[in-house]
């Protein structure tokens, strides 16, 4: 059975959206909120590849025969890969990345992870998510507690923003708003004149009353924005974001997710199969998303992608990998401090313990708490990570 | 034969409009003909525009179907609840034929994988929007409403995303052959069916996993997903084991059916959570009798449990609920409408009323019944742009979850500003006639309503609605929309022009109030 893979991903973003729920722009009656000095302090947009991105095959440690005996169907060849440094290369499907690695402008940790560790994709997201080895007693996720927790800079709705149809846990306990798209995120034609209606039967203190005060507020203010037309909703989610954070509408902190890591078989080759499709189109939009933002004039903000887990460093009897531990990280913008960081333990057959895992070394909430201290200003990392005493990797210049 | 094949980009692509059949707006066919002359004659004589008891019919309607009809809710009222739901647990004794009429249009949905793989080639639109237009016909209009929301409630606990083309194919028998013929039996040979269905075996790589190369996809997500939950006491060890114990599980693959290879299976000996291979029987009953034992867990009980109590009940049910569904479930070797009846016979489920914020695939189906809609069956697959216009935007296209833990089902999960902004273009959108795929004929509603004051005419057709009165806090936005004052007695005409507004008010305000 030659099961090629092909993406699990574009079927589920890709519905064709006709004109029949068509909406056009709400009524502009509802002042807009500048944001007071936003500028002063950077944004972050949190990206994540779900599903257990292999750190293997993103960043290859192409000088280790381990990787090689470990994975003889579907190693990257030392020959191929961009490199970093004498030790990591690129897929050679990431050459928007590799060229802003050169610039200095983009971090790659490598070797990082939830130590607390879990192989079940779902609890592992979660605990991402959350910030925590354990589920929190708040329920919040880590920016939806950055949001609550440290002082306001505006009273903006769009402090935080999924570019999703739903918020992620990440963002959860903050009111987080979730714009799918940019166009489309409006009152249908004869919804539109009933928006006092919705003002007074919404008037309640329940969750689904405060969201909708929340719509008809945020409908309003987006109607000016142009939104991307692009027809492919994971291209459009960075278009749309760019254009969210060049306007004033206060975004903070934003969400987006890409799926369809779950690589358990025919990973493929480095010039073909589901692998370098992942990380081409992975790639393709990092890299257009950071030369929109530059073509903007957008230097405050910063992006940081993570996954819930690697994989085994060996492949499996399928041409895939199984759930794993041990991740790679990367750090993107102009505040970032470039290069390869994170400690290296090898893969040798000692190492990477009995299920033959890359053992994380950098705590995944060290990197993020580099980017809650240097992006977003929190002082306390704590505040934002409870119960963790944050350790400097260094992804961020002071 | 079954080779998958490249993804096809949606299976919907142009907004073409459909001409709409004036007979499908047939008056004497719409269902709330009959309701509204029992409304004139009963609900208004009684003059009771704003009480809003707790109406046990009523919500046990909006539980355990996709909404409240008048039909239904005449139906058990006549009839009681208990043998309404004997009713709903035999499915096969309620007349479907006005949906099977409708299904017959969409040939996929009998034909084998052979068919299903040479009728659909690459190169023709796939199959798969006619299972996902299916969904939605049946949540309308299938009179076994339980039935649907059982199959549903499968269909996530199972999930399978339309990846490919061999996907969407595989599925379209697993939703007919698997889980809708199972749906209200035991849990036990449901998970048996779902570990033997050749969709399930490709989705979560089984079918690839052999001795000595086991894949563990599936043997995780069997414990973690199906059965005992992820705290359900395995370990690393358990998921190996239980993927060696079914490795050979795979397809055959010039019929795409199940089947079990003796050569690529490894039959060592293997203890999973304490359950023991035994030395005598066939290999394959091996993997059965394990799947039987498993599906008995407490732990499995607890966890299935927890998730219908979830969809049903409340998104934090009480340990108190689940352990009497749970009990339900161990006393009668995992039946489901033993479980079932557990639920709404507990305290809990009569408690829940205003407790749980219906998903986006339940919202739709819910819409269309509140309104009556009629369902038109797109004639091709270009005609489907305008219902994918209306699932996109709400984010729950049926069989579109990636991940194999299935659509979530908790409020925290759907509830945003976008979806309150979804869901209210959707009523406007369904009220005022604009999908094609959906036809609404609002003015049986007005029936009986001449002669009545203007807060009496909301009130009326809210409970016509929705079955209760929600405008009460609209009355003055629909006054001044309307132009209408509180003594007015509007005229049939004025009646007329109004029923899109008063409709849409009553669905919007029903929805803010978890109704």
């Amino acid at each position: 059975m030659t099961a090629r893979p092909s993406r699990r991903t574009v079927l589920k973003v890709g519905a064709a959206s006709a004109g029949a729920a068509a909406v056009a722009a709400t009524s502009p009656d509802l002042l807009r909120v500048r944001p007071a000095g936003a500028a002063a302090r950077g944004r972050l947009v949190f990206v994540f590849l779900r599903g257990g991105q292999d750190h293997l095959s993103a960043v290859v440690p192409y000088t280790e025969a381990a990787y090689y005996d470990a994975r003889p169907t579907i190693a990257i060849p030392a020959a191929e890969v961009r490199q970093l440094d004498d030790q990591f290369g690129f897929h050679p499907a990431m050459p928007g990345l590799h060229s802003l690695y050169t610039a200095g402008r983009l971090a790659v940790v490598v070797g990082a992870g939830n130590l607390a560790g879990d192989r079940s994709h779902f609890t592992a997201q979660d605990l991402c998510e959350y910030g925590t080895t354990a589920r929190p007693g708040d329920a919040k996720g880590w920016l939806g507690r950055y949001l609550t927790t440290t002082s306001a800079t505006s009273n903006s709705l769009f402090r935080g923003v999924a570019m999703t149809g739903t918020v992620p846990v990440s963002l959860r306990g903050a009111n987080a708003l979730g714009i799918p798209r940019i166009r489309g995120f409006g009152l249908d034609t004869v919804v539109r004149p009933m928006s006092r209606l919705i003002q007074d039967q919404y008037g309640g203190n329940a969750p689904v009353e405060r969201t909708g005060i929340q719509a008809l507020n945020a409908a309003a203010q987006i109607s000016t924005l142009t939104g991307s037309i692009a027809t492919d909703g994971r291209t459009r989610a960075f278009a749309d974001l760019a254009t969210l954070l060049a306007s004033d509408l206060g975004v903070e902190v934003a969400a987006v997710d890409l799926t369809g890591w779950d690589t358990h078989h025919e990973m493929g080759t480095s010039s073909e199969g589901w692998m370098r499709d992942l990380l081409a189109e992975l790639d393709t939009n990092l890299a257009t998303f950071q030369s929109d933002l530059d073509a903007r004039g957008l230097t405050d903000v910063t992006t940081v992608v993570m996954t819930e887990f690697g994989r085994r460093v060996a492949e499996n009897g399928s041409g895939g990998t199984d759930h794993g531990f041990g991740s790679a990280m990367f750090v993107m913008g102009s505040r970032v401090v470039g290069g390869v960081h994170g400690e290296w333990a090898g893969l040798a057959p000692g190492t990477i313990g009995a299920r033959g895992d890359v053992i994380p070394t950098v705590d995944f909430r060290d990197v993020l708490g580099d980017c809650a201290r240097g992006v977003l200003g929190v002082t306390d990392p704590g505040s934002v990570f409870p119960g963790h005493t944050h350790r400097p990797v260094g992804v961020i210049a002071p | 034969m079954v080779e998958p094949t490249e993804i096809l980009g949606t299976p919907t692509v142009q907004n073409e409009d459909v001409r709409r059949e004036p007979g499908r707006r047939d008056l004497l066919r719409n269902p709330w003909s009959a309701a509204m002359v029992a409304l004139g004659g009963v609900a208004l004589a009684a003059c009771d525009f704003t009480s809003a008891s707790y109406d046990r019919n009523v919500h046990l309607l909006r539980r355990l179907t996709f909404g409240p009809t008048p039909a239904t809710l005449a139906r058990i009222r006549s009839i009681g609840e208990n043998a309404w739901l004997d009713e709903q647990f035999a499915p096969s004794s309620l007349d479907s034929s006005a949906m099977n009429a409708k299904l017959a249009q969409l040939p996929a949905l009998t034909m084998s994988a052979v068919e299903l793989a040479t009728t659909y080639p690459v190169g023709v639109p796939a199959p798969g929007w006619q299972l996902q237009f299916a969904a939605l016909l049946r949540a309308v209009l299938n009179p076994a409403q339980l039935h649907e929301r059982m199959v549903e409630f499968w269909n996530d606990h199972f999930n399978i995303y339309f990846e490919d083309r061999l996907h969407q194919r595989l599925k379209i028998i697993d939703d007919r052959d698997v889980i809708r013929p199972r749906a209200l039996t035991t849990f036990s040979d449901l998970l048996v069916a779902t570990a033997q269905s050749p969709v399930m075996l490709v989705y979560l790589d089984n079918y690839i996993s052999t001795a000595g190369a086991i894949n563990e996809n599936y043997g995780r997500e069997l414990l973690e997903l199906h059965t005992v939950g992820v705290d359900g006491g395995y370990t690393e060890d358990d998921v190996v084991a239980v993927s060696r114990l079914l490795t050979g599980w795979t397809i055959e693959r010039s019929t795409g059916t199940f089947a079990f290879r003796s050569a690529l299976h490894d039959p060592a000996p293997l203890t999973i959570m304490g359950w023991t291979r035994p030395t005598s029987g066939t290999a394959l009953s091996h993997g059965v009798q394990f799947l039987q034992w498993l599906a008995m867990r407490p732990a499995t009980a607890r966890h299935v449990c927890t998730k219908i109590a979830r969809r049903f009940v409340s998104d934090a049910p009480s340990p108190s609920l689940v352990n009497a569904m749970a009990a339900a479930w161990s006393a009668n070797g995992s039946s489901i409408p033993a479980v079932l009846r557990a639920m709404v016979g507990h305290a809990d489920f009569a408690a829940s009323a205003s407790l749980k914020y219906r998903r986006p695939s339940d919202y739709l189906p819910f819409v269309l019944r509140a309104l009556g809609a009629d369902v038109v069956v797109p004639t091709a697959p270009s005609q489907l742009g305008a219902f994918s216009a209306v699932y996109s935007p709400l984010h729950q296209t049926p069989f579109m979850w990636d991940a194999p833990d299935g659509y979530p089902d908790d409020e925290a999960s759907w509830l945003s500003a976008g979806a309150d902004l979804a869901r209210w273009n959707l009523v406007g959108v369904t009220a005022t006639n604009r999908i094609p795929q959906f036809v609404v004929n609002l003015s049986p509603l007005a029936a009986g309503l001449p002669g009545r004051t203007a807060h009496e005419v909301y009130s009326a057709i809210s409970r016509a609605l929705v079955h209760e009165d929600t405008t009460s806090l609209g009355r003055d936005f629909l006054n001044r929309q309307l132009g209408w004052t509180t003594n007015l007695r509007p005229s049939a005409s004025q009646i007329a022009t109004a029923l899109p507004t008063i409709a849409i008010a009553s669905l919007i305000s029903a929805d803010a109030q978890y109704r």
